[in-house]
């Protein structure tokens, strides 16, 4: 056998016993380190994960390393030699070793010895070797390494054992890329899901199909329920952003519950550690949003002029997808804003229709010489997002300059002054004649001068009209001057009387127009100063110079009208001009500093709108004459002062009458009390339910005011209050309403056409039951009241006596009245002196012992007395107050609405406004606080 | 020996800072003095020379500043917290804050040559400054004659167009400015006086300026340590002595008003005048108290000669202390409380003044003046001459010294072309009861057009000098027509009187 062959067989017996092994052994190493790899990997955090995979590597760079080794190892005789030989026989093969050194040294080394001794020497040795021998020590190595495979094959066993799919976890953890495993599983059996709305919307819970895009409103809860397959598993529902566990929901399942906020892709996932492996079923929700309100404002955008309306209707419609909450009017100028509720609302109603109205005399609007935007905002019910403001285009009130009307005013009433003075001269032009009857040249003359005073108290300068009290003054006053004269009165003295009358008013009228303005000029001012610290303090330095420009040119013109207003507003005027100068030096030099330092001087001086120079009329201290006025001081004319007193004095009639009156009413009242009913409560009570029944086939409410439906809804409410009244014997009540509903309903069937949604048989039945017990109502009235009136006999006929009392006081006021210097208007003269006749009238009736019609007198008398009441010349412009915030639903005012009176005149501004007031507080206030809103502004509608 | 050379370096190292503090405060005294005495040029140089951080200087640098009129400077440097922790600082803080509001963005008129500097809060009033500059020239020629002193270059002052500004400027109250209807005050060397526009019908300017003046002067005399009876006395004494009297001047006599007041027991006090004139309760008390004072200082010198005067200022300054009755004492023999009861005697032995005519009993509501003459402004301001002629002859009737409703009688018959009779109806000078603006303008036009213009040039001056933002006053005696399409009068020839007729036109008739 040659010796490379025996090498050759030596090497194979020993490659295959222990090489084969030794394969198996790594083989087995390996799915080893897959599977403990898995299981560590399952943990799920990036350091457990890069430890299965590094145990993984390791095997795999051991087996291809002995591989390489193994082929590297037999190509080599000597390395072979020590592979296989000298662990067999470890003395034979070191000597063979040395021998195929020999062998090596003496082919290079000639002197090393001979060649063919050394290869003689190396073939004897490796003859010597035993093929048997290697066999028995390559099998006895290579049991070792199957000892290994064994061990390792018992390690993956039980690996699995512990459970098949952690493995499988966890190889999908370990291959999981950003956190997302690529292998999805299964995790919940039975999956269900539902979605329940947010309560707000008031929606039924529905089903959502898993796989099936579907769409929610946002907000809605999503539940996702199901059986999980595996436990142990940390279960979520997420749409890849956010994850919300699963718990157990206590009956062996478990439930997420996801809150839809936008529109996104659901999935059922298992977290380990920063991966998720995510179910195969999907569940895509679209999220609907809670849109914003939209509100339309009739007319906008538009822009108008303030001084050129005398109100601006707010006609608005606000609309949402779910509800509204709240509607608000909101006014901005500049950085201001003025906010008013309209309407509360319950969130329920989606669509709301208003009117509103805004007067130039609106305190903000007043206020304010920026242009003024005018909107209508509502505010949804949406608590998820929060609540949402929808706004509409604007209108936009460009204002007049501070103190136009005020100026305005006063040269009508100057000029109007001046056509009296006119007629003065031209009545003093004309000697002798003064005390002969009037010519009708003269007549006319007068008349046109009157018209004139007339004309400029009536108007309206940019929503500023002339005060009640002023108005009722000068009125008397015009009456005077053209009233025929009395024999040997002198006209010309009456014409000077009047034209110093209308001078004392006016003047006094210009001083306080003049305070008021200077006080508003000092917020335009402010706002430079304001403008310029903006400007000068912070980065906003152009918003702030803009500021301080618009404001100071406001100001400048409001300083103009502030000079026409008679001489305070003249010196008032004038000294703001000239600090004004002083403001645009320094805004000129780019000096902010000096320009809010001047402003801020002239804000303060504004505010105290006193004359330059007090009190005092000339200098009477460090100067050389103490007072060189002229003994002309003193007030040419206090018909004014006279005239107040009587106005005063009126008021107080009104007042102590209205007291009178309620002493008779609650003689009466108490008296009505004393009667005994109870005779007749369980008639009353059997005839409310037959009221009732008859009455609950009408409509509840309607959305059309004015229609046929709305008032049957009325006639029923008032039908219904008719019960209640009659339950309670509350016999007045029960008539008053059972009136009220006959007249509404009465109105609906006259209203009712084809189309309305009334049904005739309804109302003419509910009508017909009414009637009869309206009927048996004013019967059981009628028999109460006659016997309350002889209980107050005696509490009314003190009455009597105090009513005769007034009454002397109001003839004494009505004669005053005649007088030119307390003249009252023709029309309060003629109020007061029928009032004086009722009241007389009224007295007998009490003194007689007939309660209701003395009552119904003073009622009478009461409503004319107020209409005489003119205020006084001091008082102020009726100002439109702000509207109160909107009361809760359900008012506790207690007192039962009084029906009957006056609507007040056109002309007569602030009684129209009280009883507009009262009216829209007496709706506003229904029982049904639901419906408070609307009726008020039905009432709104109504009263305009 | 290096010790010792050592041990001297240490102990002059420890040294000067205790001498530079020591000194710190007669460094301040010398400032404040400086400053009291308007000699800010001095104060200036003094505390130029001053390195001190001391609240002291700082105190002074700010008051120095406010006497300069430089209120934003003053604000700044009070604004200092050490500063603020003290009532006098924060007092002159709040003086300060308020002077600079109301002095921000003010026209300044700096006239070298005559020395004169003008702060005016209304550029309006520029039209008035030559007269106010010519003014203050003369009077402070006369009162630095009279005082024996000399005021310092320029003489600063603030027109101010309203008792709030003035208040801001000087501090002084604006409720007893306005109770007593100051018109100037002269505080931190400074004269601040009121625009004549703010008033009515003006004021007499020029003597008011006169007066103040005066008290500058004496403050720089007396280092401010003239007592109040002094102070007003001797200005009251100056306010007509820089010019040529004028008609009714001294009317009413102090001396009678004095008296008077004393005899009915309604005397305030030369010694009890409390902090201020126009501090006083009322515009009477006021009107008394000056003419207390005004009596008082005229009899002291009546009895001790203006040397005597010289002698007391002069006293006053150097004796250190605010003791006058000392002062008195060494220059006359007798104090304060001596002095006053021989006036009292020198008053009563006088004889009293005859009591004005009483006005006729009383008069019918129709014929009330004030009802006449109301009718009568809004007559004339609807262009109705001959009718307010009418009104007004009624209450000149019963009014007939009264020179404003003579002048308003007169201008109506003017008006209406009858010239002689509105002549008639102005009336002469010793007709008159007071100094009316209107009056004299109306005067001056008529002597001037009869040919006496030098005449006429006194009654144009009188005019002005009372009420110069009177229309008919600026333009020499003519007003703008009532009637619509009238042609506009003329403007005078002086540039001066032309360029506040034009001012005084762009003002809104009634």
């Amino acid at each position: 056998m040659a010796t490379t062959e025996l090498i050759q067989r030596l090497a194979s017996a020993w490659q295959s016993r222990v090489g084969t092994a030794a394969r198996q052994a790594l083989l087995t190493a390996l799915v080893l380190a897959i599977v403990g790899g898995a299981h560590l990997a399952r943990l799920g955090t990036p350091l457990t994960r890069a430890a299965a995979a590094g145990l993984v590597a390791v095997v795999v760079m051991a087996m291809v390393g002995r591989a390489l080794r193994d082929r590297r190892t037999y190509l080599d005789l000597r390395s072979t030699l020590r592979a296989v030989l000298v662990p067999t026989n470890r003395e034979l093969g070191e000597r063979t070793l040395r021998a195929v050194n020999l062998l090596d040294r003496t082919a290079r080394d000639d002197t090393a010895g001979s060649p063919e001794l050394a290869r003689v020497h190396f073939e004897r040795l490796i003859a010597r070797a035993s093929l048997a021998d290697v066999e028995r020590t390559a099998s006895r190595r290579a049991r070792l390494w199957h000892g290994g495979v064994v061990l390792g094959l018992l390690a993956v066993i039980g690996a699995f054992a512990v459970g098949p799919m952690r493995v499988v976890e966890g190889l999908n953890v370990l291959c999981a890329w950003k956190g997302r495993a690529p292998m999805p599983l299964a995790w919940l059996d039975y999956m269900k899901a539902t979605a329940e709305p947010p309560a707000y919307l008031k929606l039924p819970e529905r089903f959502v199909y898993p796989g099936l895009e579907s769409r929610h409103p946002a907000g809605t809860l999503l539940s996702v329920r199901g059986v999980p397959r595996r436990d142990g598993r940390r279960l979520v529902l997420t749409d890849g952003k956010l994850e919300v566990p699963f718990v157990s929901d206590g009956s062996g399942g478990v439930v997420a519950r996801w809150t839809v906020a936008e529109t996104s892709e659901l999935r059922v996932a298992a977290r380990f550690g920063q991966v998720l492996v995510y179910e195969l079923e999907t569940v895509p929700v679209k999220a609907v949003v809670d849109e914003t309100p939209e509100v339309t404002l009739a007319g906008a955008p538009k822009t108008l002029k303030l001084d050129q309306i005398e109100s601006l209707e707010l006609t608005y419609e606000a609309g949402d997808d779910h509800g509204l909450r709240q509607v608000d009017v909101v006014m901005r100028a500049g950085d201001r804003e003025d906010r008013r509720v309209l309407a509360r609302l319950d969130g329920e109603s989606t669509f709301e229709r208003g009117n509103h109205v805004l007067t130039p005399r609106d305190p903000f609007l007043r206020r304010m010489y920026l242009p003024v935007q005018v909107t209508i905002e509502a505010r949804d019910n949406d608590p998820i997002t929060g609540p949402k403001w929808g706004k509409s285009a604007a209108i936009t009130l460009v204002p007049p300059v501070v103190g136009e009307p005020e100026a305005a005013r006063h040269a009508s009433l100057a000029e109007a002054r001046g056509a009296l003075v006119d007629f003065l001269a031209w009545q003093a032009g004309r000697d002798g004649k003064d005390t002969e009857p009037a010519s009708r040249d003269e007549v006319e003359r007068a008349g046109r001068a009157t018209d004139l005073v007339k004309k400029a108290i009536d108007k309206s300068y940019g929503g500023l009209t002339v005060p009640a009290g002023l108005r009722a003054f000068v009125l008397g006053q015009m009456r005077v001057l053209t009233r025929a004269a009395k024999p040997g009165e002198s006209r010309l003295r009456r014409t000077e009387d009047v034209v110093l009358a209308l001078d004392a008013v006016l003047r006094a009228l210009s001083t306080k127009d003049a305070q008021s303005v200077a006080k508003r000029l000092a917020d335009v001012v402010d706002e430079i100063a304001n403008g310029a610290k903006q400007a000068r303090e912070t980065e906003q330095k152009s918003v702030g110079l803009a500021r301080l420009d618009t404001a100071l040119a406001a100001a400048s013109d409001g300083a103009e009208r502030l000079r026409v207003l008679g001489l305070l507003g003249r010196d008032l005027g004038s000294v703001a001009q000239a600090d004004l100068g002083r403001v645009k030096r320094s805004r000129a030099a780019d000096d902010l500093t000096h320009t809010e330092l001047a402003a801020r001087h002239l804000a303060a001086r504004l505010r105290r709108p006193n004359p330059s120079f007090g009190s005092a009329q000339r200098g009477g201290v460090e100067s050389g004459a103490p007072s060189q006025n002229g003994g002309a001081g003193g007030e040419p004319s206090d018909s004014s002062d006279r005239f107040d007193e009587l106005a005063a004095e009126l008021e107080k009639l009104a007042a102590d009458h209205a007291d009178e009156i309620g002493k008779v009413e609650q003689a009466l009242a108490e008296a009505e009390a004393g009667v005994d009913l109870e005779g007749v409560r369980e008639e009353a009570k059997q005839r409310a339910d037959a009221l009732r029944r008859a009455l609950a086939d009408l409509p509840q409410f309607s959305h059309t005011p004015g229609s046929a439906r709305a008032s049957a809804a009325l006639g029923r409410e008032h039908g219904t209050a008719m019960a209640e009244s009659l339950e309670r014997l509350s016999l007045g009540d029960a008539v008053q309403s059972g009136r009220d509903a006959m007249s509404a309903l009465s109105e609906a069937k006259k209203r009712a056409g084809a189309s309305d949604l009334v049904d005739p048989q309804e109302l003419e039945d509910a009508k017909r039951e009414l009637a009869v017990q309206l009927g048996w109502a004013e019967k059981q009235l009628t028999e109460l009241k006659k016997n309350a009136q002889a209980k107050s006999r005696s509490a009314t006929s003190s009455s009597g006596e105090s009513e005769h009392e007034l009454s002397r006081r109001a003839g004494n006021l009505a004669s005053r009245g005649k007088n030119s210097d307390t003249a009252l208007p023709e029309e309060a003269l003629e109020n007061l002196e029928k009032a004086e006749g009722l009241m007389r009238e009224a007295a007998r009736e009490l003194t007689d012992g007939k309660g209701d019609r003395g009552l119904e007198l003073q009622r009478q008398a009461q409503r004319l007395l107020e209409h005489a009441t003119t205020g006084q010349t001091g008082d102020d412009e009726a100002e439109p107050e702000r509207k109160p915030e909107p009361k809760p639903a359900r008012g506790d005012r207690g007192k039962a609405m009084k029906t009957g009176g006056e609507v007040p005149r056109d002309q007569d501004k602030k009684n129209a406004e009280a009883f507009r007031r009262r009216v829209v507080e007496g709706l506003g206030t229904s029982k049904d606080g639901r419906l408070s809103p609307a009726v008020k502004r039905y009432a709104e509608g109504l009263l305009r | 020996m290096r010790a010792l050379l050592a041990a001297w370096v240490v102990a002059l190292g420890l040294l000067v800072p205790l001498l530079a503090r020591a000194q710190a405060p007669s460094r301040a005294q010398a400032i404040a003095d400086a400053i009291t005495e308007l000699d800010v040029e001095r104060a200036k140089s003094l505390l130029e020379k001053t390195d001190s951080a001391s609240p002291t200087i700082a105190f002074e640098r700010a008051r120095l500043a406010i006497y300069l009129g430089d209120c934003d400077t003053a604000s700044a440097i009070l604004a200092s917290a050490e500063l603020g922790a003290t009532p006098e600082g924060v007092g002159l803080f709040d003086l300060a804050k308020s002077c600079a509001r109301a002095t921000a963005g003010a026209l300044v008129h700096d006239d070298r040559e005559a020395g004169v500097w003008i702060r005016l809060q209304d550029e309006a009033d520029r039209a008035l400054v030559p007269f106010i500059v010519d003014v203050a020239v003369r009077a402070r020629q006369r009162i630095e004659a009279d005082l024996g002193t000399t005021l310092p270059r320029p003489l600063r002052m603030d027109l101010v167009r309203d008792l709030f500004t003035l208040s801001a400027i000087s501090g002084l109250p604006v409720t007893a400015a306005e109770t007593t209807g100051t018109v100037a005050v002269a505080r931190w060397g400074r004269v601040t006086m009121i625009s004549p526009r703010a008033t009515h019908l003006g004021y007499p300017w020029e003597d008011t300026l006169a007066h103040e003046i005066a008290h500058l002067a004496l403050s720089r005399a007396t280092r401010d340590r003239a007592p109040l009876w002094l102070q007003e006395g001797v200005a009251k004494r100056e306010e007509t002595r820089w010019r040529d009297p004028r008609p009714l001047d001294g009317t009413p006599s102090a001396d009678a008003v004095a008296r008077a007041a004393l005899v009915s027991g309604r005397s305030v006090g030369v010694d009890k005048l409390g902090p201020s004139i126009a501090m006083l309760p009322t515009p009477d008390a006021a009107a008394t108290a000056f003419s207390e004072v005004t009596s008082f200082v005229a009899y002291w010198i009546r009895e001790n000669g203006v040397s005597a005067l010289h002698l007391l200022l002069t006293d006053l300054k150097g004796s250190g202390s605010d003791d006058a009755g000392a002062a008195l004492r060494s220059v006359t023999g007798y104090d304060l409380v001596q002095w006053i009861p021989r006036w009292q005697r020198w008053l009563l032995e006088q004889p009293p003044e005859p009591a004005a005519p009483a006005r006729t009993g009383p008069v019918s509501r129709g014929d009330d003046p004030a009802r006449r003459v109301r009718l009568g402004d809004l007559l004339f301001s609807r262009g109705h001459s001959a009718a307010t002629a009418q009104q007004l002859a009624a209450a000149a009737k019963l009014l007939d010294t009264e020179p404003s409703v003579r002048f308003r009688w007169a201008r109506a018959l003017c008006d209406a072309g009858r010239m002689p009779e509105a002549k008639a109806a102005l009336g002469g000078q010793a007709e008159v009861r007071t100094v009316h603006g209107g009056w004299q303008a109306l005067s001056g036009r008529f002597r001037a057009e009869g040919g006496d213009r030098g005449g006429a040039e006194g009654a144009f001056r009188l005019g002005i000098a009372v009420d110069p933002w009177s229309e008919e006053v600026a333009c020499e005696g003519q007003w703008r027509p009532r009637r619509p399409g009238a042609e506009l009068p003329a403007l005078p020839q002086d540039p001066r009187r032309r360029a506040l007729c034009e001012a005084a036109r762009v003002l809104p008739v009634d």
